[in-house]
C-alpha cells in the first residue's frame, strides 16, 4: 500500500492514470447495477403481466361460476332438462379453466386456493347431478301422484258416487261425496306445495287425506252392494300409494331444493369467496411486483445519481489534482523561463524540491537557467564594451569623414579627379564603417539594456507619407513598383523612431533584394487570433506594418537565422549585395523593446513579407512631446551667407588635435578667428581673455574639466548667459543629449560632425545672437591657430629585383579594389583588377606576367583555392607572390597562398608583406 | 397411562359383561344401519359386531340423502339414525315400524328428557319439536307426549348445540349470563363469524342471535312465519352484505379449519369441534348461551319392512346401544347418551366428572383419537348434564316454512 502510494506520489502519470483510473471503475460498476436492476424490473415486469393475465381469468372464472349458479337456479325452479347439457358444459368449462390458472401458478397461496376452487367445483357437480336426481324424482312422483294415482282415485270416486245414485243408495253416495271432496282438498294442498312448498300445506292435505282415509275405512263395512264394495276396496288399496308417494314427492322437492339452495349455493359461494381471495392475493403480488419494479428503478435511479455525482466529483478531484499537481507548476515554470528568456533576474524554478517529472523538468530549467545567466553576463560585457568602444571608434572616424569630405568637394580646385575620387571612396567608406559602429551600437545598446523608448504622438498617415517620401527615388532607380498603404488613420503614440529604423531597415532590404517588381507597405490592424510569442500582444489591440516584395525570398530553414546578429542566409549574400546583416537583429531587438514582434513568411524565389506587429495602445497618451531636434526644427538661414556676412569668432574645444584640425579646417575660411582649447579650463581661460566670442562649440569627452563642467562653468557666468554652446560627442548614448542640454549647451551634435550640419546648427544659432559685427569689424586679437598642415610624401615603388611589377587584384568589393589599387598605382608599374574569379582566370591566361596576386578568400562565383591554383599554374614555374584577402585571418595561409592579410586592409601593413614578398620570391619553393 | 389402561380395563369388563346372552345366533344376520357420521363410526360397527356376532353394514350420507332414502325405500335399511326432526319425514311415509319398547331393556333407565321433555321439573321446555312430543304412537297411529307401549324411536344420542369463540380475539363472557347468541351479530366480530350451512338449524342460530340483539321478536322460535322469515333474512343479508360473515361450513372438519386458519373466531358449532380445537391448542370456549341452547336428540328407527331374525338384531343393536360402552364413547366426543348411568363404568370418574358433572378435569382427558380434548382443571362449559338440559331454547325442528326459507337461504348464501 505504501509503495503504491509511494509510486502515485512519484509519477504524475501514475496519478493520472489513477485518477481516471477510479472514474472508470465507478462508471463501470454503476452500468453493471444498473444492468442488473434492469433485468430484475423486466422479469418483475413479466411477473407483472403473468399475474395480469391471472386476474383475467380469476375474473372470467368469476363470470362463469355465476352464469352457472343462475342456470342451475332456474333449472331449479323450471325443471327445463334443455339447460343439463349447457350446466354440464359450464362446469367442465370451468374446471379446465381453473386447472389451465392452476398450471401457470408457481405461488403455493394462490395454488391452493385454485386447488380448493377445483375440489368445490368437483362437489358441486356431484350434487348437481343429486339435485337433477332429485328434480326428476320429484317429477316422477307428482306425476304417479297427481296424475296417476290422484287422477284414478278421484275418477273412482265421482263414479261411486254415481253408482251409489243409480243403486239408490244415497247415503253412500253423500259419504263417497265427502270422501271425494276431501281428496280432492287434498290434491289441491298438495299441488300448492309443490308450486309453493310450505309444511303447513302438507299438513292440511295429510288431515284431508286421513279425513279421506277414514271415510273409506268407515263407509266399507257398511255398504251392501258387491260392486260398489269391490271398487271402495280397490280405492281404500291405492290410497296408502297415494299417501306414500306424496311423501316421497314432498321429500324429494325438499331435497333438490335443500341441494340446490343450501348444498350448491353453499359450494357457489365458497368458489365466489375463493376466487375473490385469489384475486385479492394476485393483485397482493401485483403490487408488491410493482412496488418491487419501483424500488428497482428508484434504486437504480438513487444509484445512477449517487454514482454520477460520485464520479463527476472524483472526476473533479482529479482535474483539480492533476492542474495542482501538473498544470499549474508547469505554468510556473513556464513563466519563469518566459521571464528568464526576457531576462529577467533573480528567477527561482518553482518546483525543484518535487520528486515526480515537473521536478525533473524544474531541475533541468534551473540547469539551463544558469547557462544563460552566464551567457547574459558575457552578453552583456561585450554589449559594454561595444558601448564604451563607440566612443573610441567614432572620434578618428570624425575627423576622417570630414577631411576626406572636405577633400572630396576639392574646394581648392587644387587636387585632380582621381584624387577627388579617391577622397569620396575615403568618405565612403568611413561612413559605411559609421553606419556598421551605429549598428553595432544599437544592437550592444539593446541587449546591455540601455535603449530607451521614447514614445510620442503621431499619425499614420504621416509616417507613410515620409517612408514614400524616403524610399520613392530608390524605387524608380530600381524600376520597382512600390505602394504605401495605410488602413489605420489614427494617431498612434509609440517609439517612431525605432519604428521608422525598423521600416528603414526593412525597405532597404526589400529593394535591396527585390531586383523587378514590386515591394509594397501595408498599415493595417492585424487579424485577430495571430500567434504572438509575447502573450500581451495577443490579448491587446495590434498594428500590422507589412513590408512585401518579390524579390529572392529567404529559404524556410533559414527564415529564424536572417533574425541573428552576424549572419546571414548564407556568406554569399553579404557580397553579393552587402549590408552589415546587424539590420533584422538590431529590427527585431527594438520590435521586442517597444513590445512588439517582426515576423517573417517567405518562398525562396517568390518574395517576402516582414510583418512589424505593435500594441496600438501600449502608451495611453504621449509620455511627452518629445521636443524636437532643435538642429532639425529651426529654419535655417544659409550658413554660406551669413558667414560671407559676419564676422564670426568661434570657440571649438576639443582635447583630440585630429578634431581641431578637421573642423578647423571647415570653418577657418568661414569664420573671422577661431580660438582653439585642448580641454575645459582651457577653454573657460580663453573664453575669459575673450569675451566676446560669438560661439563655442564643445566636445564632451575630454580629460580633467569635460563638456558638461564646462558648459556648466560658462553658463555660471551672466555674461555667458546667451552664448550658444553647441555641444559634440561620441558618445551616441541614449541620454546624452538631455545631458548636454541640462548641463548648459544650447544644441548638440553627434560625432562625426557632418560638416553640412554643423554650419547650419552654428548659423542658426548665429543668427539668434543679433549682434554679429559685420565682415569689415575688425578681427580678434589673437591670431588664429594654424592647423598642422601634413608635408607630403612621395610613396616607396615596389620592385622585383628591381623592375617594376604588375599587380592583380582579385575582389568582389570594388571599394576594396579600388582602394588597393589607389594604393598599388604609384608603387607597381601595372595594376589589374578582377571582380570574381572567372575574370582572373582569364587574365592570367593572357601571357601576362603578373608578380603579385592580392585575393579575396570569398569570390562570388570560384572557390579561392581554384582560382590560386589556375594563377600559379598560368605562371607556370615563375615566381608569383599571392596574398589573401580574409574576414577572417585565418592562422596559417590557404593552401597555395603565400600570406593571409585580414580585412579591412591595412594599406600600409599589405604593401610592406608584398615587397618583402617580392624580396623573397627567389627563396620560396613551391611544390 | 393410567387413565388409559383404566380405560382398556373399563371396556374388557363391558365386552365380557355384554357378550354373553347373544352367542346363541345360529348364522350371522346383516344388519344394515343408514344414518349419518356422527353415531356410523367404524370403532362403534366393530364393536358391535363383536360384541353382537352379527353382521353390520353401515349407510352413513348427508343428512337430506339418508331421509330421502329411507322415506322412499324402507326396504333399503333395517335401521335409521338421524334427528327427531326427520322422524315425522319417515312416520308419514310409514317407512318405519313402531318399536316395542318392552322389548328395550334398559326403558326403564331412560331419563325423564325424552319421556317428559324435562330432566328437571323447573327446566324449560324449550320451543319447537321436543322429541317426547314425537316418542309415542298413539291409537289413532298419530305420534304425541302420551305414553303408550309402542314408541316411534329408541331414544338414545343427545346434545345441546351453541357457538364456540376464541378466546384470543373474544373475551371469555359468564356462562348463562354474559354469553348470548347475540354475539353471532356483534359488530366486533364483524368479518369472523362464521355460520353451519344448514338452515334447519343455523337458521335458529341467527334467529336467537337476532332475538339477543333486539333486532326482531318471534312469536314462536320453533315454528317461524314468513313475514319473520322475511325479517330475518333482511337482517342478515344486509350483515352478510357488510361482510359480517365469513362463511358457511358443512362439516365438523370444516369448522375446526375456520377457527384454526382464523377464518372465523366466532362460529356455530359442534361439540366434537370444541375438543377438536382444543386439543390443537385454539382456545375456544363452547358458549352457555344465557338465552338457551339449540338442543337435539338421536332417534333410531326401525324399518317398516324389516320383519324376523333381522327384526331381532335391530332389537339387539338397540339394546348394545344402551348398554354402556357406546354411551361412553359418545360421551368422550361431548353427546350424552339417553341412560347415563349405564354407561358410567366405561368412563373414568374424571371423564365422568367432567363430561356429565360439569367439575374440572382431574387429570388431562383424551379424545377418541388419543389427543388431549380437555387439560386438567378444565370445565364443561354450561356445568352438568342437567343444567346444560335445563338451558334448552328450541329444538332441531322442521318448520312449516323450512321450504319457504330454502330460497332465502340460496339469497343470504350468495348475497
Amino acid at each position: 500500500m505504501t509503495r503504491w502510494l509511494a509510486m502515485l506520489n512519484a509519477s504524475l502519470g501514475a496519478r493520472i492514470f489513477a485518477g481516471f483510473g477510479i472514474v472508470l471503475v465507478i462508471l463501470a460498476a454503476q452500468a453493471l447495477t444498473t444492468n442488473l436492476r434492469l433485468d430484475e424490473a423486466v422479469a418483475n415486469f413479466k411477473h407483472f403481466g403473468h399475474l395480469n393475465a391471472e386476474i383475467a381469468s380469476i375474473l372470467d372464472i368469476e363470470r362463469n361460476a355465476l352464469d352457472l349458479q343462475r342456470s342451475v337456479l332456474a333449472y331449479s325452479y323450471t325443471g327445463y332438462e334443455g339447460m343439463l347439457p349447457r350446466i354440464r358444459r359450464l362446469q367442465e368449462d370451468l374446471r379446465a379453466q381453473t386447472a389451465n390458472v392452476l398450471s401457470a401458478t408457481p405461488d403455493a397461496a394462490r395454488r391452493d386456493r385454485l386447488q380448493r376452487m377445483i375440489g368445490h367445483f368437483q362437489m358441486y357437480a356431484r350434487d348437481f347431478e343429486t339435485a337433477v336426481e332429485d328434480r326428476r324424482l320429484h317429477d316422477e312422483l307428482l306425476e304417479e301422484q297427481e296424475h296417476k294415482l290422484g287422477g284414478f282415485l278421484s275418477r273412482e270416486l265421482a263414479e261411486l258416487v254415481d253408482l251409489a245414485l243409480t243403486r239408490h243408495d244415497t247415503r253412500t253416495a253423500a259419504e263417497a261425496g265427502i270422501a271425494l271432496e276431501n281428496l280432492l282438498l287434498a290434491r289441491q294442498n298438495a299441488l300448492r306445495f309443490f308450486s309453493s312448498p310450505d309444511a303447513s300445506l302438507i299438513r292440511a292435505a295429510n288431515e284431508r287425506l286421513d279425513q279421506f282415509s277414514a271415510i273409506l275405512k268407515r263407509l266399507q263395512p257398511r255398504v251392501q252392494d258387491s260392486e260398489i264394495r269391490q271398487r271402495l276396496a280397490g280405492v281404500a288399496a291405492r290410497v296408502s300409494d297415494y299417501d306414500r308417494t306424496f311423501v316421497g314427492a314432498v321429500q324429494a322437492t325438499r331435497g333438490y331444493l335443500h341441494m340446490v339452495n343450501v348444498v350448491l349455493a353453499g359450494e357457489a359461494a365458497e368458489i365466489a369467496r375463493l376466487s375473490a381471495e385469489l384475486k385479492q392475493l394476485t393483485l397482493e403480488q401485483q403490487a408488491q411486483a410493482m412496488r418491487r419494479m419501483e424500488q428497482h428503478i428508484a434504486f437504480s435511479q438513487t444509484a445512477s445519481r449517487t454514482v454520477s455525482l460520485f464520479a463527476i466529483m472524483v472526476g473533479l478531484l482529479s482535474a483539480w489534482g492533476i492542474t495542482r499537481a501538473i498544470s499549474r507548476p508547469i505554468t510556473a515554470v513556464t513563466r519563469a523561463l518566459t521571464a528568464l528568456a526576457r531576462g529577467q533576474k533573480d528567477i527561482q524554478i518553482p518546483g525543484r524540491g518535487r520528486n515526480d517529472e515537473i521536478g525533473a523538468m524544474a531541475i533541468a530549467a534551473d540547469i539551463f537557467k544558469g547557462k544563460a545567466d552566464e551567457l547574459e553576463n558575457a552578453s552583456r560585457y561585450k554589449s559594454e564594451f561595444l558601448a564604451n568602444m563607440s566612443h573610441e571608434l567614432r572620434t578618428p572616424l570624425n575627423s576622417m569623414l570630414m577631411l576626406s569630405k572636405l577633400l572630396a568637394r576639392n574646394e581648392e580646385g587644387n587636387l585632380t579627379s582621381e584624387q577627388v575620387a579617391s577622397a569620396r571612396i575615403v568618405y565612403d567608406s568611413g561612413h559605411d564603417l559609421l553606419r556598421l559602429i551605429n549598428d553595432v551600437l544599437d544592437l550592444s545598446k539593446v541587449e546591455a539594456g540601455r535603449m530607451e523608448v521614447v514614445p510620442e504622438l503621431r499619425t499614420i498617415d504621416d509616417f507613410a507619407a515620409a517612408l514614400d517620401r524616403q524610399f520613392r527615388h530608390v524605387a524608380v532607380a530600381k524600376s520597382l513598383a512600390f505602394t504605401v498603404e495605410a488602413a489605420v488613420r489614427r494617431a498612434v503614440c509609440s517609439d517612431w523612431g525605432k519604428i521608422e529604423q525598423i521600416v528603414r531597415n526593412l525597405l532597404s532590404n526589400a529593394f535591396k533584394f527585390t531586383a523587378q517588381g514590386e515591394v509594397r507597405v501595408r498599415i493595417d490592424r492585424a487579424p485577430r487570433g495571430l500567434a504572438y510569442l509575447d502573450a500581451e500582444l495577443a490579448g491587446s489591440e495590434v498594428l500590422a506594418i507589412a513590408v512585401t516584395d518579390t524579390g529572392i525570398g529567404i529559404p524556410e530553414d533559414k527564415q529564424e537565422q536572417i533574425f541573428e546578429a552576424f549572419r546571414q542566409v548564407d556568406g554569399t549574400t553579404s557580397r553579393k549585395y552587402g549590408g552589415t546583416g546587424l539590420g533584422l537583429s538590431i529590427s527585431r531587438n527594438f520590435a521586442q523593446l517597444i513590445g512588439g514582434e517582426l515576423h517573417v513568411t517567405s518562398q525562396l524565389g517568390q518574395g517576402s513579407t516582414f510583418t512589424l506587429y505593435l500594441p496600438l495602445d501600449r502608451y495611453a497618451e504621449p509620455l511627452a512631446t518629445t521636443a524636437t531636434e532643435p538642429s532639425q526644427a529651426h529654419s535655417h538661414p544659409d550658413p554660406e551667407v551669413l558667414f560671407r556676412r559676419y564676422a564670426v569668432d568661434v570657440l571649438l574645444v576639443d582635447d583630440d588635435p585630429r578634431n581641431l584640425f578637421a573642423i578647423g579646417k571647415i570653418l577657418q575660411s568661414r569664420v573671422r578667428t577661431l580660438y582653439t582649447a585642448q580641454d575645459g579650463q582651457d577653454a573657460l581661460d580663453r573664453l575669459r581673455q575673450q569675451p566676446g566670442i560669438h560661439l563655442v562649440l564643445m566636445d564632451i569627452m575630454m580629460p580633467t574639466l569635460d563638456g558638461y563642467e564646462t558648459s556648466r562653468a560658462i553658463r555660471a557666468q551672466p555674461k555667458f548667459q546667451d552664448l550658444p554652446v553647441i555641444a559634440l560627442t561620441a558618445r551616441a548614448l541614449a541620454g546624452d543629449r538631455e545631458k548636454c542640454l541640462e548641463a548648459g549647451a544650447s544644441d548638440y551634435l553627434a560625432k562625426p560632425v557632418d560638416p553640412e550640419q554643423l554650419l547650419q546648427v552654428m548659423a542658426f544659432w548665429l543668427e539668434r545672437r543679433g549682434d554679429l559685427p559685420p565682415r569689415d569689424a575688425p578681427p580678434s586679437a589673437v591670431p588664429p591657430t594654424r592647423p598642422p598642415e601634413a608635408a607630403p610624401v612621395a610613396p616607396p615603388r615596389l620592385a622585383k629585383n628591381g623592375r617594376a611589377i604588375t599587380a592583380l587584384i582579385v575582389d568582389s568589393d570594388m571599394r576594396t579594389t579600388f582602394s588597393l589599387a589607389r594604393a598599388l598605382q604609384n608603387r607597381a608599374a601595372r595594376v589589374l583588377m578582377a571582380a570574381d574569379g572567372r575574370k582572373a582566370q582569364e587574365l592570367a591566361t593572357q601571357r601576362i606576367v603578373i608578380d603579385i596576386v592580392l585575393i579575396a578568400q570569398d569570390l562570388p562565383d570560384l572557390d579561392s583555392a581554384t582560382v590560386i591554383r589556375s594563377l600559379r599554374d598560368a605562371a607556370r614555374e615563375r615566381e608569383l607572390g599571392i596574398i589573401v584577402l580574409a574576414v577572417n585571418a585565418p592562422e596559417s595561409p590557404p593552401v597555395g597562398a603565400d600570406a593571409c592579410v585580414a580585412k579591412p586592409v591595412d594599406l600600409e601593413g599589405v604593401l610592406t608583406l608584398t615587397q618583402a614578398l617580392l624580396d623573397a620570391s627567389g627563396r620560396i619553393a613551391h611544390a | 397411562m393410567t387413565s388409559r389402561r383404566h380405560f382398556l380395563r373399563a371396556a374388557a369388563v363391558g365386552a365380557l359383561a355384554t357378550r354373553a346372552p347373544y352367542v346363541f345366533a345360529r348364522e350371522p344376520v346383516t344388519l344394515r344401519v343408514m344414518g349419518t357420521h356422527v353415531t356410523l363410526r367404524e370403532e362403534i360397527r366393530q364393536r358391535a359386531m363383536a360384541d353382537l356376532g352379527l353382521d353390520i353394514r353401515f349407510e352413513p350420507g348427508g343428512d337430506s340423502y339418508v331421509l330421502q332414502k329411507a322415506s322412499m325405500h324402507p326396504e333399503s335399511f333395517d335401521l335409521y339414525e338421524q334427528w327427531s326432526n326427520s322422524l315425522n319425514v319417515l312416520w308419514r311415509a310409514r317407512a318405519i315400524q313402531p318399536i316395542e319398547r318392552q322389548r328395550i331393556q334398559a326403558w326403564d333407565e331412560i331419563n325423564d328428557l325424552v319421556k317428559t321433555g324435562r330432566l328437571t321439573p323447573n327446566a324449560s321446555l324449550g320451543q319447537g319439536d321436543a322429541p317426547y312430543k314425537l316418542l309415542f304412537v298413539q291409537p289413532d297411529g298419530g305420534l304425541d307426549a302420551q305414553p303408550s307401549e309402542l314408541v316411534s324411536f329408541l331414544p338414545y344420542v343427545h346434545n345441546v348445540d351453541s357457538f364456540g369463540y376464541n378466546t384470543r380475539v373474544v373475551p371469555p363472557g359468564q356462562p348463562y349470563v354474559t354469553e348470548s347468541w347475540g354475539w353471532l351479530l356483534d359488530e366486533r366480530w364483524s368479518g369472523k363469524v362464521a355460520l353451519v350451512n344448514a338452515p334447519d338449524i343455523g337458521l335458529f342460530d341467527v334467529a336467537l342471535a337476532a332475538q339477543a340483539q333486539g333486532l326482531m321478536e318471534f312469536a314462536n322460535i320453533g315454528n317461524m312465519t314468513q313475514p319473520e322469515i322475511n325479517k330475518l333474512f333482511a337482517i342478515l343479508i344486509d350483515k352478510k352484505q357488510r361482510g359480517h360473515f365469513s362463511g358457511f361450513w358443512n362439516s365438523v372438519p370444516e369448522s375446526v379449519d375456520y377457527l384454526v386458519s382464523g377464518r372465523a373466531v366466532i362460529s356455530s358449532m359442534f361439540s366434537p369441534a370444541v375438543s377438536s380445537l382444543n386439543g390443537q391448542g385454539v382456545p375456544v370456549i363452547y358458549a352457555a348461551p344465557k338465552e338457551g341452547y339449540r338442543a337435539w336428540y338421536g332417534v333410531m328407527c326401525l324399518s317398516s319392512r324389516t320383519q324376523g331374525r333381522v327384526k331381532d338384531a335391530a332389537y339387539e343393536y338397540m339394546n348394545w346401544w344402551l348398554s354402556g360402552w357406546p354411551g361412553a364413547y359418545v360421551a368422550r366426543q361431548g353427546y350424552y347418551i339417553s341412560v347415563p348411568e349405564r354407561s358410567r363404568p366405561y368412563l373414568s370418574a374424571a371423564e365422568w366428572d367432567y363430561w356429565y358433572e360439569g367439575k374440572p378435569a382431574a387429570h388431562d382427558l383424551k379424545s377418541q383419537d388419543g389427543t388431549v380434548a380437555v387439560k386438567a382443571g378444565e370445565v364443561r362449559t354450561g356445568g352438568s348434564y342437567y343444567e346444560r338440559f335445563s338451558h334448552v331454547a328450541v329444538w332441531n325442528t322442521i318448520m312449516d316454512t323450512y321450504e319457504y326459507s330454502l330460497p332465502r337461504w340460496h339469497e343470504f348464501l350468495l348475497a
